[in-house]
């Protein structure tokens, strides 16, 4: 056989050379981590995915993992923590006067409020009450979160680097501003593989909100994989048809001829592979295998049709309506159940700059029901002692007004010092609230918790060390976190 | 004297040079003696001779620095001594060697002997006397103590003690007592030291204590001082909440004021109840790993190194006999084993067998009955078990009490019974058992309001309505008077032909879902044919729709504003001229209008009608104002109607004010403002 491979070796044209070389020496190494061990010959002698569950990078977990699958209920656009979960009444005080120099410590602004020549602050239009044990202010505009107020952490004091929605959700998804690195979801299943060999590990559901329901649109590189092997990158499920494109045999051919086919296409590709070493070829025939799996698989995951009324009523009346959010938190449930190990939700829709008591209160409204059913139908299955939930955005929004502030009216601009999340789950301590910002909602005072603190605590969860999670690509080890990142320990069980 | 303290300072350091020099030239000696050699017989002399010069060093420094004074009287004198011993011993040795009498050779190596046994002593005590008697045998510096019961624990001894203990008795003892202060007993602990007391109990976070730890480092009164390992912001915590306690030695926690300051660092001290017992289990080769993933088995350590096992066979259709058996010859490593949704569960009770360790798992939505949960009876670490979705029923209970270890349960949705569960309770007081979720969490979820399929509200002859919902099965009830339909009102499956003008309200019924909101809708019947339409002006080119014929196509608009069938002016009020079919009786007008404030379009300020038979002479019938908008209108269709007396008329005109200009509170306060129409109906 070790022949065989150095005859092959020296029948590598000039061409072939050329073209590895072009595809980088990096892809030597890659060849070796997925060739071997990703890759078997199965009695047919076809190159398929090895079946083994989990097939990831790591051999086994650097510690023992609180839990097994993240949940992530993404709220794009940046949601308001003075409406919904940062209760300053002094901003209701000092309503109309300027923000103080004193306070802002020259902030940046984006260029939407950068041309304002004040900044009058604005308290919460919404009224907030006291919940659970530990007395968390919720608003009223989240009544059934401030209902399990109990079961989740509140982190107040996140903060981010970002100012700017793209930046600041790249920044969050994959650890840097700039695109091009992978994101977490990809990052988990490199490292840990898939528990359901017939469901891609990264699953992604995307739901417009009311609020604003032109809000900013999502790249696709969101849920990219970045430097590492197309495998690896999100797969979108939509609420139409064809949940995932292109995954239905077209008319005429059934499933034994579509195997017959991908069996002939996967010998050529084999050849092609033996030929060239390009590892996106092996990535490619593997990708064809988790496509035909996926044809029943898919169909099976989506049929919710037969879960019980009182299920929908949990979730509420919108999960019956396919590709809202409610409905996507349901899937999520489902996805959980078979297995996915990362599954990424993004609701669109929180960017709110004007108008905003009426826009986030109908997109509280679409999110608040969902997201506390899911933890609590998570909870009643016994799924969430390890399913970490996070909700949370890109950043938070301004204690000022952007644009003129009415009686009843006002708007709120990015704000990236500080902001809310809530996770819920395996390891996580339940009912507490993390973290304190300043009397005017600007600035942290107690506990910040930066974004790779947060990317690093995920991971740590799921038994991986963040510092030892690395990808070598341009001659660097990459991570998730950068450089940077602490286990946010205090809120940990 | 300044010079002299600071080289007395280097005697922790100077002390190491004898022991090392001397040990060196045992080595050497003992080398000699193995290896039968002359080679060293040159260098063993020098090695003696400048063993012996550092050990003088060593005891002139240790000589000054014990003058400095704060150290145990007994130990030092024991420390001097022992090292004074040691300096003439190495001297006579020294001579023993370079000597040529052979009655100073022959006391040679016993010397030698001697002098390495006071080596071992002599640094034995300057180590006691710088550690204290006890650093050598005790242990478990690092590990902090737990408690079973937090709120029973002794305060002082639990949290308090081991800190001075780690970073403060170490100078502060009876053989040291820097600063005369000894740290060792809580009497000792009042009395205090050179400075006084170290409590202010008035001012809890302003005593000596504290104050020391909270100085600069570089400040020379820092404790603890520089290069020595610091106090940590938990600690200090603990520290301050004990003084603010009054310094209390015998306190219980539960006894203890202001608790939420410290609460967290608190928990720590409570037993983990999670953690996992040390099993003795067999090893896990790597290679056999492989070969159970080989068998398509999903087998994982718990974490690198560790040799328990997790297995997940949820939602697996089928198992292969020989997997079967390979799980179970690791079976005493597994401790969880997720067999969620499996089809095989007839096999689950042999499986079990195998898996005498477990500490979860997982069953949930398979085909189990009390009999298969028969194994569990031999787990003693079973913590965790998910029985949700499955048929089990009260025989479970038995079973159940009998695990040890159980801590969570999960029966939701199982044949189990609430008798069932409150016995199993009552037995197992602490046991977490989740039975479902309680009623008043989700129970008030309602249907959202029905939609209507149409957006067109106005018609001619008849219409039909269609409602639509996203609840299937769901039934339609409605009135046409205005008044709030109830499940007495008219039923429609999901549409009905509406014949006249009606204000439409309706509710969608589904079982277990009950009623929902109302959605309410103005239908207007229009009688009057109208011919056709003129504007005065022509509208603005974007918004222009079908030009005046938009207004009487009896096709309505939507809030997409952009569509087509609205009429749009910015700046400019809307005047048109309807021409009817034939001379017909008028006595009422509709104007549809749009409002969308944030992009720049209100209500009408005023509208105005005018009639007349020959299309020259018109009266003026009507006129109607209206209210300026609010900052908090919203984007919104309306209609408004103006009602006169009943005239023959064959033409109609209407004229319909703007506001012109965006109120002051818009913001973009006197730009020009548009007004929309779309549709005027003749009654």
């Amino acid at each position: 056989m070790k022949k065989i491979i150095e005859k092959r070796a020296l029948k590598l044209n000039r061409r072939a050379f050329l073209s590895k070389s072009a595809v980088g020496l990096g892809s030597a190494a890659l060849a070796s981590l997925f060739g071997m061990s990703f890759f078997s010959k199965n009695k047919k002698g076809i190159i398929t995915e090895n079946a083994g569950g989990a097939n990831g990078i790591l051999d086994a977990l650097h510690h023992p993992a609180k839990v097994k699958r993240v949940i992530y209920l993404f709220q794009s656009g940046g949601p308001s923590q003075l409406e919904l979960f940062d209760y300053k009444p002094l901003l209701n005080k000092r309503r109309g006067e300027d923000l103080p120099e004193s306070i802002r410590k020259g902030q940046r602004l984006t260029g939407m409020t950068a041309g304002q020549d004040r900044f009058p602050l604005v308290g919460s239009f919404a009224n907030f009450k006291q919940h659970g044990q530990h007395g968390a202010w919720i608003s009223d505009l989240l009544p059934y979160t401030a209902k399990i107020a109990d079961e989740i952490c509140i982190v107040k004091s996140m903060h981010t680097e970002a100012i700017n929605h793209d930046p600041a959700i790249t920044f969050f998804q994959t650890g840097s501003q700039q695109p091009g690195r992978p994101s977490i979801g990809s990052w988990l299943s490199y490292g840990l593989g898939s528990e359901n060999e017939n469901l891609p590990a990264f699953s992604v559901l995307l739901s417009r909100g009311t609020g604003r329901p032109d809000g900013q649109p999502l790249y696709s590189r969101l849920w990219g994989n970045g430097f590492l092997h197309s495998l690896h990158q999100g797969v979108p499920f939509r609420s139409a048809k064809d949940p995932v494109l292109y995954l239905n045999d077209p008319a005429g051919i059934d499933r034994a001829s579509r195997r017959r086919m991908l069996d002939k296409l996967s010998e050529l590709n084999t050849k092609h592979f033996e030929d060239f070493g390009d590892p996106e070829i092996e990535s490619r025939i593997a990708q064809y295998e988790m496509a035909y799996r996926m044809q029943t698989s898919v169909p099976e995951l989506m049929d919710i049709e037969k879960e019980p009324d009182h299920i929908y009523k949990m979730y509420g009346p919108d999960s019956m309506t396919p590709g809202t959010f409610a409905a996507n938190c349901l899937l999520a449930r489902r996805m959980a159940e078979k297995g996915v190990r990362f599954i990424q939700l993004y609701h669109m829709g929180w960017d709110q700059h004007d108008n905003l008591p009426k826009a986030i209160e109908k997109q509280a409204k679409d999110v608040d029901q969902a997201s506390a059913a899911l933890v609590m139908d998570l909870k009643q299955r016994g799924l969430l002692e390890d399913t970490l939930v996070v909700w949370g955005g890109e950043f938070g929004r301004t204690n000022y007004s952007q644009g003129i502030l009415t009686d009843t009216n006002y708007g709120r601009d990015h704000h990236p010092r500080c902001f809310t999340i809530w996770l819920a789950g395996g390891g996580v301590k339940p009912g507490l609230v993390y973290g304190e910002t300043d009397e005017f909602g600007y600035n942290i005072t107690k506990n910040p918790a930066h974004v790779h603190d947060f990317q690093a605590t995920l991971l740590h969860q799921l038994g991986i060390d963040h510092e030892r999670l690395t990808y070598k690509y341009q001659g660097r080890r990459f991570r998730l976190t950068d450089v940077e990142g602490h286990v946010m320990k205090d809120i940990l069980v | 004297m300044f010079l002299a303290i600071n080289i007395a300072r280097f005697h922790p350091l100077f002390v190491h040079l004898p022991i090392g020099v001397l040990i060196f030239a045992a080595l050497l000696e003992f080398l000699k003696w193995k290896q039968k050699t002359n080679a060293f017989d040159a260098t063993i002399p020098v090695a003696l001779g400048f063993g012996l010069l550092s050990a003088l060093f060593a005891g002139a420094s240790g000589w000054l620095l014990s003058t400095e004074g704060g150290y145990d009287e007994q130990a030092l004198w024991q420390h001097k001594w022992s090292g004074i011993g040691l300096m003439v011993l190495s001297a006579l040795l020294y001579f023993a060697k370079v000597s040529k009498r052979s009655a100073f050779q022959k006391a040679y190596l016993p010397l030698f002997s001697l002098v390495l046994l006071l080596l071992g002593i002599t640094g034995h005590f300057g180590g006691n006397l710088t550690h204290g008697s006890d650093y050598l045998f005790s242990t478990n510096q690092d590990t902090a103590p737990t408690v079973v019961d937090l709120e029973k624990a002794a305060v002082f001894p639990t949290m308090i003690e081991p800190i001075l203990k780690a970073k403060c008795m170490s100078c502060h003892n009876p053989g040291k007592a820097k600063g005369d202060l000894v740290m060792t007993t809580p009497q000792a602990l009042l009395v205090g030291g050179k400075t006084g007391s170290l409590f202010d109990f008035e001012s809890p976070a302003k005593s000596e204590l504290l104050r020391r730890v909270h100085l600069p480092l570089t400040d020379k009164k820092h404790m603890p001082p520089k290069g020595k390992i610091q106090l940590t912001e938990e600690e200090i915590s603990l520290l301050l909440w004990w003084i603010e306690n009054r310094a209390c030695t015998d306190c219980l926690v539960e006894t203890m004021k202001n608790r939420a300051s410290v609460e967290s660092i608190l928990a720590k001290y409570q037993v983990s109840t999670e953690t996992i017992p040390t099993l003795d289990v067999p090893v896990i080769a790597a290679t056999s790993l492989v070969e159970l993933k080989a068998k398509g088995l999903k087998v994982n350590r718990l974490s690198a190194e560790s040799n328990l096992l997790i297995v997940n066979l949820s939602n697996q259709k089928q198992i292969d006999p020989s997997a079967v058996k390979a799980l179970k010859k690791v079976g005493e490593n597994v401790v969880e084993l997720n067999l969620a949704n499996a089809s095989f569960s007839d096999i689950f009770p042999s499986l079990l067998s195998a898996m005498p360790h477990l500490q979860k798992l997982q069953v949930q939505r398979t085909e189990i009955n009390a009999a298969t949960l028969k194994p569990l009876g031999k787990m003693e670490y079973l913590s965790s078990l998910n029985v949700y979705g499955t048929n089990l029923t009260d025989e479970a209970v038995e079973i159940l009490e009998a695990l040890p270890a159980l801590k969570k349960l999960y029966c939701w949705d199982t044949k189990m019974t609430a008798t069932g569960i409150a016995a199993l309770q009552k037995t197992k007081p602490t046991l977490d058992i989740n039975y479902g979720l309680s009623e008043d969490l989700f129970g008030d979820s309602k249907l959202n309001p029905p939609t209507l399929a149409t957006t067109a509200r106005i018609f001619t002859d008849s219409m039909v309505i269609k409602f639509n919902t996203n609840v299937k099965n769901a039934r339609f009830f409605y009135t046409l008077d205005g008044t709030e339909p109830d499940t007495t009102s008219l039923l429609a499956k999901d549409s009905f032909y509406l014949k006249k003008s009606a204000i439409l309200k309706v509710i969608a019924v589904a079982k277990s879902w009950g009623k929902s909101p109302v959605t309410t809708a103005n239908f207007l019947q229009a009688r009057i044919n109208v011919k056709s339409a003129k504007l005065a002006k022509a509208p603005h080119s974007s918004y222009a729709g079908k030009g005046a014929k938009s207004l009487i196509d009896l096709e309505n608009g939507t809030l997409a504003f952009s569509a087509g069938n609205w009429i749009g002016y910015q700046g400019e009020n809307l005047t048109t001229t309807l021409r009817l079919e034939a001379v017909d009786r008028v006595e009422k007008v509709f104007v549809s209008s749009l409002a969308a404030p944030n992009s720049w379009i209100f209500f009408p300020k005023q509208i105005k009608v005018w009639t007349s038979m020959d299309g020259k002479q018109y009266d003026l019938k009507a006129t109607q104002n209206y209210s300026p908008p609010q900052a908090t209108d919203q984007a919104a269709i309306q209609y408004f109607d103006l009602n006169f007396p009943p005239t023959m008329a064959k033409f109609v005109k209407v004229k319909v004010f703007s506001l012109l200009k965006n109120p002051i509170w818009h913001p973009a306060p006197g730009e020009a403002c548009w007004i929309f129409v779309d549709e005027i109906l003749l009654q």
